[in-house]
């Protein structure tokens, strides 16, 4: 009974840490910190096993039952009847009580008749139950890592039959590569049938372990483009290079900056102003411009020599007659001195030399074609020069002067008849049968066309938008109420304005009032 | 003689040779007279039969003084001894009587002896009183009080026979033949001495903690009391309950063919012992309980 105690309770813990310790290596397992090969597995559950016996004897060892307790556990187990503990109590006492020794007596007997076999029934622990789920686990654990390991291996095996024509042309051209490069020379080539191997054995490698060899196969490729790339690219200048080139530089004054940038190792800088001096390089200097500008003004001067004598030829021809041929020629000479007189007031010296025509000479220009205009249209010359403000004071630009200054109504000057934006005139006083009024003269020839830049001054700016109602479902951006109050006074207006007859008044009047709207 | 009643026969031997007194509760007919009367032929002890009524007087049971005349015309007071003054005394429904006659008889079985007259009159030894109480006519009775029940050694129940032990006894006692009793011991002087063995057998320590606990455990102030003994006891069993416990425990184990006491015979015991000792409180009367379903509680909590 107590040999059999002791061995349940050596099992008991064995089991108890056999479990405990197979749980442990499940999880760690399961949750992948732990992954031991195929063959390694029966390993892995033996050293739980045997550290679990150790503990469990080790531990029954320490709890080994005293007399008296095996005594209790008889007496409970066997229904002796308290036989083996009274017996070792009395055994122990050193009396001499006739009872004592009878019972005594008694249990020998009863001793020598029992069968103690009874008591120390061979069983499993109930504890073993216990190691059903660990090993349970384990053994799922164990099947796939073996299911695992199987398709890894059927995976490389396809992977590797897959990407071994690759493999073999890298391998082929590495080998090419390596024939055709010089040992000595030709770096880049014997560089790129290196690589060319590497990524062979690369792609094998990664086939061999079961990984997507395409996926490999494609980047090994492309770290070759980026190789091939690489190699084209120009190679950096060695430091030597860069020296030799510092100096060259240095001895050129436009370059001077750049090459001390450039020996102290700021390529970025020293590139910006070599860029600048390249391109201080492009324009002209000073003196080359004030040669330019020069040769412009004389080149203006001796232009406005022949003008001037043009001009006075004309004059001389205009006094002895032929002024329709001379006003076109001198329109012609005008356009001719139109660009070079706008660049005179407001640009940049005109190329071509000579001084630059003033605006006195203009005028005095312009004062003589007045005259010679009057003179065509029949009347005196006027003689006198434009000032600033009258009509023609607007300098040559302002040749055709098409803004009709005069008093409403006039029909002096206005030959186009444009309207005017004031009321009263015959177009808009009905008295003519077209709406917009007389038919005005055509515009001269030498009208032409022009669009006036507008600006946006500086004044103060009202805009206001409109909304357009569309029909349909929409509603009115403003109420009605709102807009019949609004209105109303300026259809009042134009109504008291004209002359209705009576009954058209009615009418009209219980128009309005129709329209009023409600209250 | 006694068919069936196995435990309530056995329970009477212990009482008679621990020097206990039994109360036995049982409808009338169970063969409560002829159990008494049967052990006093088999022990050859004297046998006393009292019924008690409610009219039934101390002096009744206890004997009482009496003037008597010599033959010389003197008159003196001489002691008439009651049916008390016997081995074996059957009181048949002790609680039909007057506390008063009640504590009268109570005071013989815890005294042996009697006072009378201010003199004192030992009762013979053994002494053995088996008072019986009818479970069912209780009304107009004087039910014994705690203290007076804890006198008596054990309670046994004695219950109704079966279909089998009917037919036994019927075939017994309705027929022509007779059952004769055959005499086991010669005369009181060797129950006193069998009183005197029981009382040396050896009972190791484990055995007497055990017997503590069961006593302990029906106290519901005891931190090892049983749950049921918590809700439901009021009182529980007294230093009586544990000596009637071990003094049982040894004559089980004698009657067993063994010289030393074991937990199963305490346990066997402690029905009988405690059942009168173990007082219920109000809830447990409400709800039906009995204390014998407090002991059996306690004994499959601190099984043998």
């Amino acid at each position: 009974m107590v040999v059999g105690d002791f061995f349940r309770s050596a099992a008991r813990a064995t089991l108890f840490f056999f479990a405990m310790l197979v749980l442990l290596t499940a999880a760690a397992w399961w949750l992948g910190e732990f992954r031991p090969n195929v063959n390694d597995i029966p390993f892995v559950l033996a050293w739980p096993l045997a550290a679990g016996a150790v503990a469990g004897l080790v531990l029954a060892l320490v709890r080994f039952p005293g007399l008296r307790r095996v005594a209790v556990t008889i007496d409970r187990a066997g229904a002796t009847r308290d036989r083996f503990v009274t017996a070792l109590t009395f055994s122990k006492r050193a009396g001499d009580a006739e009872l004592e020794s009878l019972a005594l007596a008694e249990i020998a007997g009863y001793a020598r008749k029992c069968d103690l076999r009874s008591f120390l029934p061979i069983r499993a622990p109930r504890e073993l139950f216990w190691v059903a789920i660990p090993i349970a686990t384990l053994s799922l654990l164990w099947w796939d890592a073996l299911e695992t390991a199987a398709s890894r291996d059927r995976r490389a095996t396809e992977e590797t039959a897959a990407i071994a024509d690759t493999a073999a042309q890298l391998d082929l051209l590495a080998s090419q590569l390596s024939k055709t490069a010089n040992p000595d020379g030709e770096k880049q080539l014997q560089r790129i049938a290196e690589r060319l191997k590497q990524s062979a054995e690369q792609m094998r490698a990664e086939a061999a372990k079961g990984g997507d060899a395409q996926k490999a196969a494609l980047r090994e490729l492309a770290l070759l483009e980026d190789l091939v790339r690489q190699l084209r690219q120009p190679e950096a200048a060695t430091p030597e290079e860069l020296k030799a080139l510092a100096a060259a530089l240095m001895k050129h004054e436009p370059t001077r900056e750049a090459a001390k940038d450039m020996q102290s190792g700021n390529l970025a800088g020293a590139a910006k102003k070599l860029a600048d001096a390249a391109a201080q390089e492009n324009q002209p200097s000073a003196e080359e411009i004030g040669r330019e500008l020069k040769q412009a003004i004389d080149h203006l001067a001796e232009r406005k020599e022949q003008m001037s004598k043009q001009i006075e030829k004309l004059q001389r021809e205009a006094a002895e007659g032929g002024k329709g041929e001379i006003l076109k020629q001198i329109a012609d000479v005008l356009k001719e001195l139109q660009p070079q007189s706008k660049t005179a007031k407001g640009g940049a010296p005109p190329k071509g030399g000579g001084k630059p025509m003033t605006d006195d000479d203009l005028k005095k220009l312009l004062g003589a074609l007045q005259d010679l205009k009057n003179q065509q249209q029949g009347g005196g010359p006027g003689g006198a020069e434009p000032q600033d403000g009258e009509p023609g004071s607007d300098g040559p630009i302002a040749m055709l002067d098409f803004h009709q200054r005069g008093n409403p109504g006039s029909d002096s000057g206005d030959s186009l008849n444009t309207p005017t934006g004031q009321p009263g005139r015959d177009g808009e006083q009905g008295t003519t049968v077209d709406p917009f009024g007389k038919q005005g003269d055509a515009a001269p020839d030498a009208a032409r066309k022009e669009q006036l830049p507008g600006h946006l001054g500086d004044g103060e700016s009202l805009s206001a938008l409109i909304p357009s109602a569309a029909a349909g479902d929409e509603k009115a951006a403003r109420r009605y109420k709102e807009l019949y109050e609004a209105a109303a006074g300026y259809a009042a207006d134009a109504v008291a304005q004209e002359e209705l007859p009576l009954g058209a008044r009615f009418l009209i009047k219980r128009y309005f009032e129709a329209i009023r709207p409600k209250q | 003689m006694i068919v069936g009643q196995d435990d309530v026969v056995e329970s009477v031997l212990c009482a008679l040779f621990t020097g206990g007194h039994v109360l036995l509760e049982g409808v009338p007919g169970l063969g409560k007279t002829m159990l008494v009367r049967t052990l006093g032929e088999a022990v050859n002890l004297q046998f006393q039969r009292i019924q008690f009524t409610p009219d039934l007087m101390p002096a009744d049971i206890v004997g009482t003084n009496i003037i008597h005349e010599d033959e010389h015309g003197r008159r003196a007071f001489q002691f008439r001894p009651g049916p008390v003054f016997t081995n074996l005394l059957l009181a048949d429904e002790i609680n039909r009587a007057t506390p008063k006659t009640q504590s009268a008889l109570l005071e013989a079985m815890q005294e042996a002896h009697v006072t009378v007259g201010g003199q004192q009159h030992a009762l013979p030894r053994p002494f053995l009183v088996l008072a019986t109480q009818n479970p069912l006519e209780m009304e107009g009775t004087y039910p014994l009080p705690e203290a007076q029940l804890d006198r008596f050694f054990f309670k046994v129940k004695v219950r109704y026979p079966s279909a089998g032990e009917l037919h036994t006894i019927l075939d017994r006692t309705t027929s022509a033949a007779a059952p004769r009793v055959e005499k086991v011991l010669g005369d009181a002087a060797e129950v006193i001495a069998l009183r005197e063995v029981v009382r040396q057998v050896p009972l190791v320590r484990e055995v007497q903690e055990h017997a503590v606990r069961l006593v302990l455990a029906t106290h519901p102030e005891d931190p090892g009391a049983a749950p049921s003994a918590k809700k439901f006891v009021r009182y529980g069993a007294s230093p009586r309950g544990a000596q009637a416990l071990i003094l049982a425990g040894k004559i089980f184990a004698l009657l067993d063919g063994r010289c030393h006491v074991a937990k199963a015979d305490i346990a066997k015991a402690a029905t009988a012992a405690l059942r009168h000792r173990v007082i219920l409180n109000f809830e447990g009367e409400a709800e039906g309980k009995t204390s014998d379903d407090v002991i059996g509680e306690i004994l499959r909590l601190h099984p043998a």
